[in-house]
């Protein structure tokens, strides 16, 4: 009961952050990342999923909320194929206050190369806690990593000129 | 090279971060006591279960037993 008492409490101060990385999970679509972090809560107060104090409890939580939405689309690919394809539309002009900017231009990236950028540089997290995360050797994540920079400072050019370009 | 430069990545994800800031997110009270409700719902479906299974056991066999012969 105390454990469950203090996990709940550890999730209260990752909680903001939680629901974000649920929602870059889950397409930036905002009630099934609702659905995937309650059902990711679910499972760690369950005893389901258990923090082993290997690493920290930040990474370990946002492992589970990562296989809990790829759970979810797993199931979604088999019943709204089309839904789930759905791409979120773009903002015309770029602007930097309209998240959409940010979440299309990250959608250009390879999955992976997503994942790694988002949890080094959005959540902070080091390599060795994103490689744990994803669920992936320290190395293959560093790969990853450097790939999505230059892959993301090639994407940012462009656009700065397309929009250069346009006014 | 220019030290003060940020590295585009970073500056990248420092803006969203700030634009998000704005973002509503939604209560963990709103969240957390559902999630509490639908873990203590699983958790006592099997013991439940089991229960039911041999009081059924139980009934059955003294229904058994006290037959008409």
């Amino acid at each position: 009961m105390t454990e469950r008492r203090d996990l709940a409490d550890q999730i209260v101060q990752h909680h903001a952050e939680a629901y974000r990385w649920a929602r870059q999970c889950c397409r930036y679509r905002d009630e099934i990342a609702q659905d995937v972090l309650q059902s990711a809560y679910v499972k760690v107060l369950e005893g389901k999923a258990r923090f082993q104090d290997k690493g920290t409890l930040k990474a370990w939580l946002f492992g589970v909320i990562r296989f809990t939405a790829m759970e979810h689309w797993r199931l979604e690919r088999d019943h709204a194929p089309l839904e789930a394809v759905m791409e979120v539309a773009a903002p015309e002009d770029p602007d930097p206050t309209d998240t959409r900017f940010y979440e299309q231009m990250i959608r250009q990236l390879p999955k992976r190369q997503a994942e790694v950028l988002l949890l080094v540089f959005y959540h902070q997290l080091t390599l060795k806690e994103a490689a744990e995360v994803m669920q992936l050797e320290p190395g293959t994540v560093s790969t990853h990593y450097a790939r999505g920079k230059e892959q993301l400072r090639t994407l940012l050019k462009k656009s700065k000129i397309e929009e250069e370009g346009i006014v | 090279m220019n030290l003060s430069e940020q590295d585009p990545a970073e500056e990248f994800f420092a803006n969203w971060r700030a634009a998000d800031e704005s973002s509503p997110v939604p209560e963990l009270e709103d969240m957390l006591p559902k999630a509490t409700h639908k873990a203590a719902r699983t958790r006592w479906r099997w013991p439940l279960a089991v229960a039911a299974s041999v009081l059924l056991g139980v009934f059955l066999t003294v229904m058994w037993s006290s037959g008409p012969t």
